[in-house]
């Protein structure tokens, strides 16, 4: 029993992941052309094709189910489904989700009206209709196995045979969005291999939870990378994981709903993605945000000091870099710099008690004064300031990335030969001492 | 006391994890046509959205006659690029242009005789009255641009952003818009243009604003539009510009 | 057959489900949000086996409550997911839903094992037990189920009227509408709120299949031909009323007539709908032009 048990296990478990691997790598796809309901549209209309299989086999051999005939009536139907979905797109105005929602909601009811004739049959052939929509209540056996993985493992192939073909067609150079429905192979590509594995895997999870299976580890793989190869392994990868802890979790729960424990393994990876991501979690950017803008704050409160700062004779400064002290600088009322600035007054105190604590700043009552460390700190940001406005007219092409390019050497010593030119006092020795990042 | 228009100060916008405008410093003059140019994806439309309040600043101040944002809404209207609506949806171009007034009628108010009455008035300024009862989806290019117009002639404000407003119509439509700019400036009214033309630009405006990321240039068209800035705003596009006017 | 009182208060509910879908549905249309509907009625289960599960009972208020928290959680997660994520919405809508069914399945199974808590009763619905609970209003027995479903006429009706052209400016430009000072998104919650309320009370008396066709397919018929909003309400209810009674027709007069048990009236009402669409497609091509195919 035990071994036995074992293989089903692994068994199962291997074949889920396959499928896991191929769903995820395909919903991927999918959410870049933007149809990432293309599952649910296809595993809504499976449902009138189903029920007349079952009315067919039921009237003919009184026989309670046989599934070649529901994969059969599943396919014929979620065909006719899709190829309505395209009449609906190409004969009228309507909008892409408003056709999926008809789409979804016409076949399925039609199926429920055709199910509806069958309400008084004997339960035992019902309930393998419910099994379409719920998923198997319990765990999955090996015999479900080897359908899932040769279908997963087939399309797993086709998908990497066409990679290149797909990466071209999805993108341009970098990474652009691409709409609408389109009849070219590519877009009939990947809604057969949807349709594909939707079928097959539809009876093992249920045709509602079988779209996350789409949806699922592509979105969690968008938290991490922008980049099409890495989206597709990430989401890969994901589908497995998830695939293994939800049926694995299953075979310890048996009387719980294996397809739901998938789904919701996979929703735990997704929060866990949403949460920490490095593209797009929530927690990292909300932090990186904050980090940014107290930076970005305090380098205000000094770039308030720069007309001061123009005004000053050079030597003066330098004098006063020297001597490290900044008694020639005039202090600053506090009210001009609320007027520059606009900051609210909780903003304003919150900003000035931290400028106070890196020792940028001494306060009077009224009016801030630059220490020396800040006098050095002010200078350092007009710096920054002055090199960027040089570099965006230089280099008016890449000012749009002008945060997050780095430089060569070349383009660095022309912008610092002109800055030096401009403003010979901020490349003081003080001030080199300052200096992050890549910036001359 | 400032009675500048628009005043913008250390203004700087992140959008879609990048900084799509920074340092933005800037007073408008009154009953002005300013043109705002830029290589694509410099910001001009974000600068106008931004100015609206569409989409949050990161940073920074905006003053609308020396007031805030929140309190100035009916002073400001905006026509966007037309790419950006629903032309299926089901309403006419005299629905449209009354959709301009629907703040100002307030919740729970229906719209009356006279609002209907004052958006076709605007829809003859533009000389769109006879498409009044047409669906917005049977109008042409310009047509559509004009019904914009007339959208935000409607809402009596006081500063206009407009978001190439020319682009795609032809030599007609773009001279009755012109002049219908004109006749707003000359009701001392601040209107903003984003505009993808150079050669046409000193022709057009009396201010320009010169934007990539940052202001490069602002002022009279005679001081902006200078070679120099051009090339620092442009960089490589600049090219077709040198062409042009040196066949000129 | 013979038509008893029973069969007219059957189809007037549908017809009151039918008007109560279509008034929400316009607006799902045309702010591009059809799918909401597909997937509230999903998200549903777990607020509904919550509920149960915490009461023990089967009593109708609580699961209603429950639905609608359900609906409402849907509703905030997108919203939120959206913010932070800016990705396709309907991504994000396909997750959520997903996850809160697969949720509710596993409360289901979990708890509620010994009672029989039908999840296909939900889905496929019952609109055809809805007139057997009536209460009496003077001398007429109405069914409760009317009386709710016209009581939920009433706050849609009342909705559409007084905030008629703030939920036209919001769905065709909301630029315009930020631009003129209106609060997007607390607008957008409330509409959810509303299409949420909608939708859990026509699923407990009449299932969902019935509710996500009606919430779409009557809308998107009159949405071919319409020049004014009011005009794709007006029409959308006719091909709605037409569905109904069409639908009724197929699913329980024509086969007990002609000697066969009678089925899911829901699923004859949308079957009703869509070949009411594909007429209407036939008859008002050219009108508008289709979306550009690339």
């Amino acid at each position: 029993m035990n071994s036995f048990f074992y293989y089903n296990t692994i068994v199962v478990v291997s074949a889920v992941s396959v499928f896991g691997a191929a769903s995820g790598f395909l919903g991927t796809l999918l959410q870049l052309r933007k149809q990432s309901l293309l599952s649910d549209a296809i595993s809504h209309a499976t449902l009138p094709g189903i029920a007349i299989a079952f009315l067919i086999t039921f009237l003919l051999s009184n026989n309670n189910k046989s599934s070649f005939a529901l994969f059969a009536g599943a396919a014929v139907s979620s065909i006719a489904g899709i190829l309505f979905l395209l009449f609906l797109d190409r004969s009228t105005s309507l909008k892409e989700d408003t056709n999926l929602a008809i789409v979804i909601s016409l076949f399925f009811g039609a199926g429920a009206f055709l199910l509806g004739f069958l309400k008084n049959l004997p339960t035992a052939s019902a309930a393998g209709l419910n099994r379409f929509i719920y998923g198997k209540t319990a765990s999955l056996l090996a015999s479900d196995a080897f359908i899932i993985c040769g279908a997963a493992i087939g399309t797993i192939t086709i998908l990497l045979l066409f990679f290149k073909e797909f990466n071209l067609f999805l993108f341009d150079k970098e990474f652009t969005q691409v709409q609408g429905y389109s009849t070219s192979s590519i877009d009939l590509l990947l809604g057969t291999l949807t349709l594909f594995l939707v079928i097959l895997g539809l009876q093992a999870v249920g045709l509602i939870l079988i779209i996350a299976l789409f949806v699922l580890p592509a979105l969690a793989a968008r938290c991490w990378t922008d980049h099409i190869r890495m989206m597709l392994l990430q989401a890969s990868i994901f589908g497995i994981v998830s695939a293994i802890m939800g049926t694995v979790w299953s075979s310890l729960e048996e009387q719980l709903p294996a397809g739901a424990l998938i789904v919701l393994s996979m929703g735990f990876l997704f929060l866990v993605s949403f949460l920490f991501g490095t593209k797009r979690g929530s927690v990292w950017t909300t932090l990186k945000k904050r980090k940014q803008r107290q930076e970005k704050n305090v380098d205000l409160l000094l770039q308030s000091f720069s007309d001061l700062i123009q005004k000053t004779p050079a030597n003066s400064i330098i004098n006063m870099l020297e001597s490290r002290s900044s008694y020639a600088l005039p202090s600053l009322p506090i009210i001009e710099i609320v007027d520059m600035l606009h900051w609210s007054s909780v903003q304003r105190s919150q900003i000035l008690r931290q400028a106070k604590e890196k020792n940028l700043i001494f306060r009077q009552k009224d009016s801030i004064t630059l220490s020396p460390h800040g006098l050095s700190h002010a200078l350092r940001v007009l710096r920054l300031h002055e090199w960027q406005h040089i570099f965006v007219q230089f280099y008016p092409d890449h000012a749009q990335s002008i945060h997050q390019r780095k430089l060569n050497k070349n383009e660095r010593e022309k912008i610092r030969i002109i800055l030096k030119s401009q403003f010979p006092i901020l490349f003081h020795p003080s001030i080199n001492k300052l200096q992050k990042d890549n910036l001359p | 006391m400032n009675t500048s228009p628009l005043s913008i100060k250390n203004l700087t916008v992140h959008y879609d994890n990048k900084i799509a405008l920074w340092d933005i410093h800037y007073e408008a003059p009154e009953a002005s046509l300013i043109g705002i140019l830029g290589p694509n994806g410099a910001g001009k439309t974000t600068l106008i959205k931004a100015i609206l309040g569409i989409i949050r600043a990161t940073s920074g101040s905006i003053t609308i006659f020396d007031r805030p944002l929140q309190r100035t809404h009916h002073m400001l209207s905006y026509v966007p690029q037309r790419g950006t609506v629903d032309w299926d949806y089901p309403i006419t171009a005299l629905e449209l242009v009354c959709m301009g007034l629907y703040r100002s009628i307030g919740w729970f108010r229906r719209v009356q005789k006279k609002h209907w009455e004052k958006a076709y008035h605007a829809l003859e300024q533009v000389g769109m009255q006879s498409f009044a009862h047409r669906q917005i989806g049977a109008l042409s290019g310009g047509q559509q641009q004009r019904i914009f117009i007339a959208r935000a002639l409607v809402q009596d404000a006081s500063i206009y952003f407009m978001d190439e407003p020319f682009a795609g119509v032809d030599a007609k439509t773009e001279a009755s818009i012109l002049i219908l700019l004109r006749t707003l400036k000359k009701e001392k009214k601040t209107i903003f243009v984003v505009h993808h033309d150079l050669s046409s630009a000193t022709k057009t405006f009396d201010h320009i604003i010169l934007l990539n990321t940052t202001i490069i240039a602002n002022g009279t068209v005679k001081k902006t539009m200078t070679p120099e800035y051009l090339k620092r705003t442009f960089g490589s596009s600049t090219t077709l510009y040198e062409e042009e006017t040196a066949l000129q | 057959m013979t038509w008893t009182s029973t069969d007219s208060w059957i189809l007037f509910n549908t017809l009151l489900v039918i008007i109560n879908c279509v008034l929400p549905g316009v607006f799902l249309v045309l702010r591009k949000n059809s799918l909401l509907g597909d997937g509230i009625s999903h998200a549903v289960l777990p607020g509904i086996a919550f509920a149960f599960l915490l009461t023990g009972t089967r009593n109708s208020i609580f699961l209603f409550l429950g639905a609608v928290a359900a609906g409402l959680l849907l509703a905030f997660l997108i919203e939120f997911l959206q913010k932070h994520l800016a990705l396709e919405k309907n991504a994000i809508l396909g997750a959520v839903f997903t996850l809160l069914f697969a949720t509710g399945l596993v409360l289901i199974e979990q708890g509620a094992r010994n009672v029989d808590l039908d999840p296909s009763c939900v889905l496929f619905g019952a609109v055809e037990i809805s007139p057997l609970a009536r209460i009496s209003i003077g001398a007429i027995k109405i069914p409760e189920a009317s009386i709710r479903l016209m009581l939920l006429l009433l706050l849609n009706t009342t909705l559409l009227l007084l905030f008629y052209k703030e939920l036209n400016i919001m769905s065709f430009d909301p630029m315009l509408a930020k631009s003129l000072g209106y609060r997007i998104t607390l607008a957008n919650y409330l509409f959810i709120i509303d299409v949420a309320i909608t939708a859990v009370s026509v699923f407990e008396i009449a299932g969902s299949i019935q509710t996500v066709a009606f919430l779409t397919i009557p809308a998107a018929t009159a949405s071919l031909f319409t020049k004014h909003v009011r005009n794709t309400i007006l029409m959308a209810i006719f091909f709605g009323i037409l569905a109904a009674i069409g639908g009724y027709m197929i699913a329980v007069v024509i086969p007990l007539n002609i000697g066969v048990p009678d089925t899911n009236v829901g699923g004859g009402t949308s079957i009703m709908a869509g070949i009411i669409l594909f007429i209407v497609i036939f008859l008002t091509k050219g009108l508008k032009k289709p979306n550009v195919v690339r």
